[in-house]
């Protein structure tokens, strides 16, 4: 039986030509088709459970359209953000409307700092 | 229990490397050598699995030890301001991999004896899980290896994915020359993505940190979720420690700080004490006189074998180098490996969630240090 390996691989080949690496990977995600998002008086995105007001939710949030091709923004993104201009709208479309994707249920901060880990393993070379 | 001479695939290199094996070689010599095979039967291999669970739960009972004694935490080298967050998540029992692996001497007969358990920052993962494996199947397909790592780390993922914000999940290393983090890492986010989550990469230089004290990536993501190939005595000993401790509950860390208990050496004294009569431990200690006058003398915390010291009746018979020599050390009762023309190997047996899942041989000198060599084995009769 065979061990199904993807990233691995993948990376494996790709080592074979670099002397080092960077996982960084692009993390925008796009609607690809109408998509809603719940938003707060602010603009800012929350999860979607505020805009469904049924019994026992917290409520406070409204429901804003992406349209297909949208960045979708993640937790507290404010959808007035130029990056949503073209594509957002407040009346529901005609048709058929996805939630966001789980992926983009995550919130934002800002860093005030970087570089506070690492320093041990520059001393003591490789781990277990 | 027996070492066997084998052909090494043609090519063996090129095959290794597109598994993912990308330091099978290290300063000219292999280190993942087929070049020979270990043999064990069914019996031998279920002697293997029962003292690694067996060890599993003299680990939990030592660990609940410590809650109720964190007095005895002094000798363990963690700083006295985090000591209350490493028991505060013992109690607390958030989801956890509980993986690692078990390393013991053995000869093949009697009880197999504990050395260590790695079970913080376990290397060696991919090499049990995936490339012994295919080289099983390519050479001795009619015969049966002890490897299910790979598949129970992926139902353990599975189980646990609920409990990770969104299904997400970050991983983090140190980007080494070798590539051996970056790679064992990749793996575990192959396995953790076959169990549904989504996974994103962050160097562990590259961590953050928000004006709450909460860690973000790259992109100023909180990081909610972390598995991380980094070991916890450097997190605590470095900036962000204090923050991170403070924050805990922010992030989701895998493996869990409690993990300072039982990645620590200063825990053998501890389970002798518990269980002196137990079948796989080695007598230990904090002096020469409680290991006996054959023993070993270890660090709390060391890697690959450094700083080590045998001393047989009062004489050193063999010593190892390494940068960890201002740590606590601890003294263990001597257990002679078997020599194979030379090659003494230590038996690395994996458990996950308290189960036996697999063995990864390493083979070196007295002393197993990062020169030693990963051999694979196979079960016959």
């Amino acid at each position: 039986m065979e061990k199904k390996l993807t990233l691995t691989v993948t990376l494996a080949a790709a080592l074979a030509g670099l002397s080092g690496c960077s996982d960084s990977d692009d993390l925008e995600y796009r609607a690809a088709s109408n998509t809603r998002v719940c938003v707060d008086d602010w603009g800012q995105r929350i999860a979607d459970e505020y805009c469904e007001q049924r019994s026992g939710r917290v409520g406070g949030g409204s429901f804003v359209y992406l349209r297909s091709g949208s960045p979708i923004p993640y937790y507290y993104d404010n959808v007035r953000d130029k990056r949503y201009a073209s594509f957002i709208s407040r009346t529901p479309p005609v048709g058929f409307v996805d939630a966001a994707p789980a992926a983009t249920n995550m919130s934002r901060s800002s860093a005030i700092s970087r570089g506070g880990l690492g320093s041990s393993a520059r001393s003591f070379g490789r781990g277990g | 229990m027996e070492r066997r001479k084998i052909r090494p695939r043609e090519g063996w290199q090129r095959i290794v490397e597109e598994q993912g094996l990308v330091w099978h070689t290290q300063a000219g010599k292999p280190y993942w050598d087929e070049s020979a095979a270990y043999v064990f039967t069914l019996k031998q291999i279920e002697t293997l699995e029962a003292a690694a669970e067996r060890c599993h739960e003299l680990f939990l009972k030592a660990g609940d030890h410590l809650a109720k004694r964190p007095e005895k935490l002094a000798r363990f080298g963690i700083p006295d301001w985090a000591i209350d967050a490493v028991m505060a998540e013992w109690k607390r029992d958030r989801p956890a991999l509980d993986y690692g692996r078990f390393d013991f001497g053995w000869n093949g007969t009697g009880e197999p004896k504990l050395f260590e358990y790695n079970c913080d920052t376990p290397t060696s993962m991919l090499e049990c899980g995936v490339v012994q494996w295919q080289w099983k199947e390519e050479v001795f397909p009619a015969l049966d290896q002890f490897t299910s790592l790979h598949d129970r780390l992926i139902d353990r993922w599975r189980y646990m994915a609920r409990d990770l914000p969104g299904r997400r999940l970050w991983v983090t290393h140190h980007a080494d020359d070798l590539h051996e983090d970056t790679v064992t890492t990749t793996y575990m986010r192959d396995l953790a993505e076959q169990a549904g989550l989504e996974t994103r990469g962050i160097l562990i230089e590259r961590i953050g940190i928000d004006a709450e004290g909460r860690i973000v990536d790259e992109e100023d993501y909180l990081i909610t979720a972390l598995f991380k190939l980094y070991p916890w005595e450097w997190i605590v000993a470095e900036d962000y420690g204090r923050d991170i401790v403070r924050r805990m509950d922010s992030c989701l860390w895998l493996e869990p700080i409690w993990k300072m208990l039982w990645s620590n050496k200063a825990i053998l004294p501890l389970l002798y004490e518990l269980e002196p009569r137990h079948p796989n431990l080695l007598p230990a200690g904090w002096d020469a006189a409680s290991a006996g006058p054959r023993h070993v003398v270890k660090p709390i915390l060391a890697r690959e074998g450094a700083n080590i010291s045998i001393v047989e009746d009062g004489r050193e018979t063999a010593r190892s180098e390494g940068p960890y020599g201002a740590f606590g050390q601890v003294y263990q009762g001597l257990y002679d490996l078997p020599s194979f023309g030379g090659a003494y190997p230590v038996l690395g047996v994996w458990t996950v969630g308290g189960e036996a899942a697999g063995l990864g041989i390493r083979e070196g000198g007295r002393i197993t240090g990062d020169e030693a060599r990963f051999v694979p084995h196979i079960i016959e009769g």
